[in-house]
């Protein structure tokens, strides 16, 4: 069993930018009531739960259902997250004395919003939004059963993304989330068929990228597949809806570290029809065209010769 | 260019063509003709044409006795249902042999090849050639569920279960130099497989062992001599007079004659007389008798789980085992030798495993692809593997999270499958006749058998005695130990250092001293402690320079193999044994092991002088020679932690052993045990307890950590199942 530790970081500095980040949230935080608790402290109560809840392989399949409960939390992710700094028992309430645990205890937790109030949290974290916005996904709408924030995101692992994270791994991730419940990989590459290069746009981008509104900010509106967006230059265009969605983050960020120019020129990240510098396009322009009239005067240049040639032999 | 120049030209032209003609005759010659005899020469190996007594013509009338006898059960059968108990016995009797005889019964009576037999004419069984008749070419159906067509012949006589060696990658196994068994860092592939590996149990190589013929003088004979049969040749299914040695070699195959050897039926009958595998000789040598009557062959289908007892009982149960079906059937003549101490002890029958209890068929799990069977993915016993990239697992069936029906526990019981095998808690124990520690070098007198036996100074199937719990990761080493590790701990976990090297067991150390002190009755010049010492302790020999050597060599070589993929606490079967030894072949690890001559051995009781015959035979010696050093012995010892194989051949020209020891191998074999799998596993109480049967210091967890696992504070709120 791994024994959890706080203490294992990496060192790389936007991490440490985020853990300080993480940090200055909690102690903003209405219920940082942990805040004045050391670190270890935490660290030693939730291992008690950790001896068992650590194990990777804490789960069964429903004997009806054949549904799998997963009750693994990985401690070192844990560590690791926004929460990684709280008891398990600040979200977890009961009594969780007897094993395996009642259900009448383990059924009570916490929900997002129970913790997350006060004007300036909802604001920054945008949650008044978010909830409109999930109000009207799909999901919600349609009544899924036991439907709720934690469906989507692990509380146990989830964090600010790290700005060096790449898009790939956020575009698995993501993606991972909903084939959760929606099938695998292959069989969302068979329901995918209409795209051309499913499996690379399924690599490639999130499905929230097409299952939610447009323009962009809306991701947690989750529409039903018959409005999924189905038109091409949503994405493939200078008007791209990625950028407000998939590359918001990263362009934002860039943005304020590079400046405007510098974030979009730098930008590694490229889509077909969505080139951003009009210079590169330019270019690009001249040196086809240059190639093209290259090769007719040299064509030309070898048809003049051939023929001169010709009459000379004759 | 003029004339001249052309015409020689074309006669240049014609030259080559001839010379290239002659190279290419020559090259044929000397494969399918003169390598072969040359072969034969240099290995001592004799084939010739293969009869068999048993494969007689039957005329039709026997046919028909024949048929009617071995449909009767399913016949008697189906009139039972067909014709309800009236009370009137003679009439329901009467009406039943009617329904007995009717065409549609006989029509739907099982073993087909009656019916396809009489339609082609088939009055005799000739082995091969005969199903060849209808199966010359097979269809193969892949993992991916590809179709192949292949050659039948070609597909068996290039499975394990024929050549019993191979010389390509897919060993799970890894040489104490830590290099992969032919794998990408070796410089040659080298056939390795039950064929040429080192082994304690049996005694013998297949060459030395294959068929051999012991006169006994058993009490029940009065004094008698009685012939019997012994050696590796009796489960393998080719009957030739020695293993497809031409296989091991990088040109070259079987000749056809050998081919015809192979016995379909053992595996293929429903119906075979073990009584017939027996050893017979003649004027070309001996060899494994086989039953190749037409009675067997119109049995055939596909194979039953019987038909893999026939042999594999033998390592599973044993011979001990009273369900062993063949252990009952010894030979009609030249009665088979049973041995007491079993390989594993780990039964397949319906009483000991919930897998047969269930009616499963061996091939459920072992699905097979043509004739080859796959064995797993994991292994430590340097079998070769037909399949070694087709997985063979418990998860296969049971899912990654088996535990369902146990509403109260089933979450913990999953969650320790991260950590532990499944066979961890669902083998409890062997059978008490588990062979642990068996020494060849003081036979004594085995009056019922009427020979010279080994003896077994320790049998015993309890865990913690004839089986332990290592960490596995699923490869073993050269010398079949399971490598593995503590995934949390540092270097605590050490088996090669601590628990293979070791006994420390109180009532172990009293049984083996116990059967030192009956020795010594026979054998004078024994001292007891020192024997307890050796049997206990295989390093007990070793300078502190020696022991602080190897420890250095276990973690500069053997730890990154043990750190390798994801370890599991697994069970194994422990094994030792004392044989003599090749000292000019020696590592830290071990060193050469000779093998013994069944005959001179049970026969005698000389261990030294069986030594001697047994590497006597033509291919022991010639394994003492370049060619063969060149070609296997000098990687075989690189794996086995020697630099190269010293080819100093261990019998003078005056018939004296030179630099022959003997000794215990330097460490317990682990062998996998996966079979025997009872459905109710263990409770959280057998292993955390103070006694319980994980002995979780030896497993490399911190002296805090141990103690925490032997008195988890849970436990006490645990509910019961």
């Amino acid at each position: 069993m791994t024994k959890p530790s706080v203490t294992q970081t990496t060192n790389s500095w936007p991490h440490n930018a985020l853990l300080s980040l993480v940090l200055l949230v909690g102690a903003l935080h209405p219920l940082a009531l942990q805040a004045d608790e050391s670190a270890t402290n935490v660290a030693e109560k939730n291992a008690r739960c950790l001896r068992c809840h650590g194990m990777e392989t804490l789960r069964y399949q429903e004997l009806a259902t054949g549904k799998m409960r997963d009750f693994h939390v990985d401690a070192h992710k844990f560590s690791q997250s926004n929460h990684g700094q709280q008891g398990c028992v600040t979200c977890h309430k009961g009594d969780f004395a007897a094993l395996p645990h009642r259900p009448e205890n383990t059924d009570q937790y916490h929900s997002c919003a129970d913790c997350h109030t006060g004007e300036k949290v909802l604001q920054r974290m945008r949650l008044v939004g978010i909830t409109a916005q999930y109000k009207k996904s799909v999901h919600v709408q349609r009544g899924v059963s036991g439907f709720d924030c934690f469906s989507c995101h692990n509380p146990h692992e989830s964090r600010l993304e790290e700005i060096k994270t790449p898009e790939g791994n956020i575009v698995d991730r993501d993606n991972d989330v909903c084939l959760k419940c929606h099938g695998t990989r292959e069989s969302a590459e068979e329901k995918h068929r209409i795209i051309p290069k499913a499996p690379l746009h399924l690599k490639e981008v999130r499905c929230l990228e097409c299952h939610t509104p447009r323009p962009g900010s809306v991701i947690h509106a989750i529409e039903p597949a018959a409005r999924a967006e189905r038109t091409c230059e949503a994405c493939h265009s200078r008007d791209s809806i990625l950028l407000t969605k998939l590359y918001k983050y990263r362009l934002h960020e860039s943005e304020r570290r590079t400046g405007f120019i510098n974030g979009v020129v730098l930008s590694d990240f490229y889509v077909i029809g969505m080139t951003r510098h009009p210079l590169l396009d330019a270019l690009g322009i001249l040196g086809m065209g240059g190639a093209f009239v290259g090769v007719m005067f040299h064509g030309i240049g070898r048809w003049l010769a051939a023929r001169r040639r010709q009459n000379h032999e004759t | 260019m003029n004339a001249g120049d052309k015409i020689t030209q074309t006669r240049k032209r014609k030259t080559y063509l001839i010379w290239l003609v002659a190279i290419g005759v020559l090259a044929w010659v000397g494969k399918s003709w003169l390598y072969p005899l040359f072969f034969e020469q240099y290995t001592g190996v004799v084939n010739a044409p293969l009869t068999y007594e048993s494969s007689k013509t039957l005329n039709a009338q026997e046919i028909n006795k024949t048929a009617d006898e071995l449909t009767l059960p399913y016949r008697a059968k189906r009139s039972q249902e067909m014709v309800p108990g009236e009370g009137n016995t003679f009439i329901e009797r009467l009406r039943r042999e009617r329904v007995m005889d009717l065409k549609s019964v006989r029509d739907g009576s099982p073993y087909p090849h009656i019916t396809y037999f009489r339609r082609a004419g088939i009055n005799r069984y000739e082995g091969p050639a005969t199903c060849l008749k209808c199966h010359a070419s097979m269809h193969v159906t892949t993992a991916k569920g590809e179709i192949t067509k292949v050659n039948t012949l070609e597909d068996i006589v290039d499975t394990v279960h024929f050549r019993f060696q191979k010389n390509s990658r897919g060993f799970s196994t890894f040489g104490f130099d830590g290099r992969e068994v032919n794998g990408e860092e070796a410089l040659m592939n080298i056939p390795m497989g039950k064929i040429d590996r080192a082994c304690g149990i049996p005694g013998s190589f297949s060459w030395t062992g294959w068929a051999e013929l012991v006169k006994s003088k058993p009490e029940a004979a009065n004094g008698d001599i009685v012939i019997r049969s012994e050696g590796c040749g009796q489960c393998h299914i080719g009957g030739n007079y020695h293993p497809a040695t031409e296989k091991m070699m990088p040109i070259g195959d079987v000749p056809e004659t050998a081919k015809q050897g192979v016995d379909c039926l053992i595996c293929h009958a429903d119906v075979y007389d073990m009584n017939q595998r027996v050893v017979k000789a003649d004027e070309h040598g001996r060899r494994w008798d086989q039953d190749r009557s037409l009675r067997s062959a119109m049995t055939v289908g596909k194979p039953k789980v019987d038909s893999c007892l026939n042999c594999h009982q033998h390592n599973l149960g044993g011979d001990a085992f009273e369900g062993n079906k063949s252990a009952k059937n010894l030979g009609h003549i030249n009665e088979r030798f049973t041995h007491d101490g079993a390989k594993r002890a780990t039964p397949f029958s319906p009483a000991t495993d919930v897998h047969s209890a269930a009616g499963m068929n061996c091939l459920d799990c072992h699905v097979p692809e043509g004739h080859k069977i796959p064995r797993g993915l994991h292994g430590v016993d340097l079998v070769a593997n037909d399949l070694p990239k087709k997985p063979v697992s418990c998860e296969g069936c049971h899912t990654a999270s088996p535990h369902v029906r146990d509403v109260k526990n089933r979450a913990i019981l999953n969650g320790h499958v991260a950590r532990l095998a499944c066979e961890t808690c669902h083998i409890k124990e062997l059978a008490d006749y588990n062979v642990v520690l068996r020494d060849w070098v003081y036979p004594i007198w085995n009056k019922k058998e009427g020979v010279y036996s080994y003896v077994d100074v320790y049998q015993s199937g309890k865990p913690g005695k004839g089986m332990t719990y290592l960490w596995f990761n699923g490869n073993g080493t050269f010398l079949a130990n399971a490598l593995g590790d503590n995934p949390t701990g540092d270097s605590r976990y050490n088996p090669l250092m601590n628990q293979l090297v070791k006994i420390d067991d109180p009532e172990v150390l009293a049984a083996i001293r116990g059967v030192a002190e009956q020795l010594k009755q026979t054998y004078p010049e024994i001292n007891v402690d020192e024997y307890v010492r050796e049997a206990a302790n295989p390093l007990s020999h070793f300078t502190p320079e020696q022991i602080e050597q190897r420890r250095q060599w276990v973690e500069e070589k053997i730890r990154p193999l043990m750190k390798k993929g994801i370890s599991r606490i697994t069970p194994f079967k422990l094994f030792n044994a004392r044989m003599y030894e090749d000292m000019s072949n020696q590592g830290l690890f071990g060193a050469m092991i000779l093998p013994f001559d069944y005959a001179s051995y049970y026969e005698t009781g000389d261990p030294l002088q069986s030594v001697k015959v047994a590497i006597q035979h033509p291919i022991v010696r010639r394994m003492y020679e370049t060619p063969f050093k060149l070609y296997m012995m000098d990687s075989f010892m690189t794996y086995f932690g020697v630099k190269t194989w010293s080819g100093e051949y261990p019998l003078t020209e005056k018939g004296e052993l030179k630099n022959v020891e003997k000794h215990w191998m330097r460490q317990m074999a682990s062998l996998m045990i996966n079979h025997g799998i009872q459905r109710d596993g263990r409770v959280c109480r057998d292993c955390h307890a103070e006694k319980g049967v994980i002995d979780f210091d030896k497993l490399g967890y911190t002296p805090e950590r141990a103690k925490e696992l032997r008195h988890l504070p849970e436990l006490e709120n645990v509910a019961k199942p």
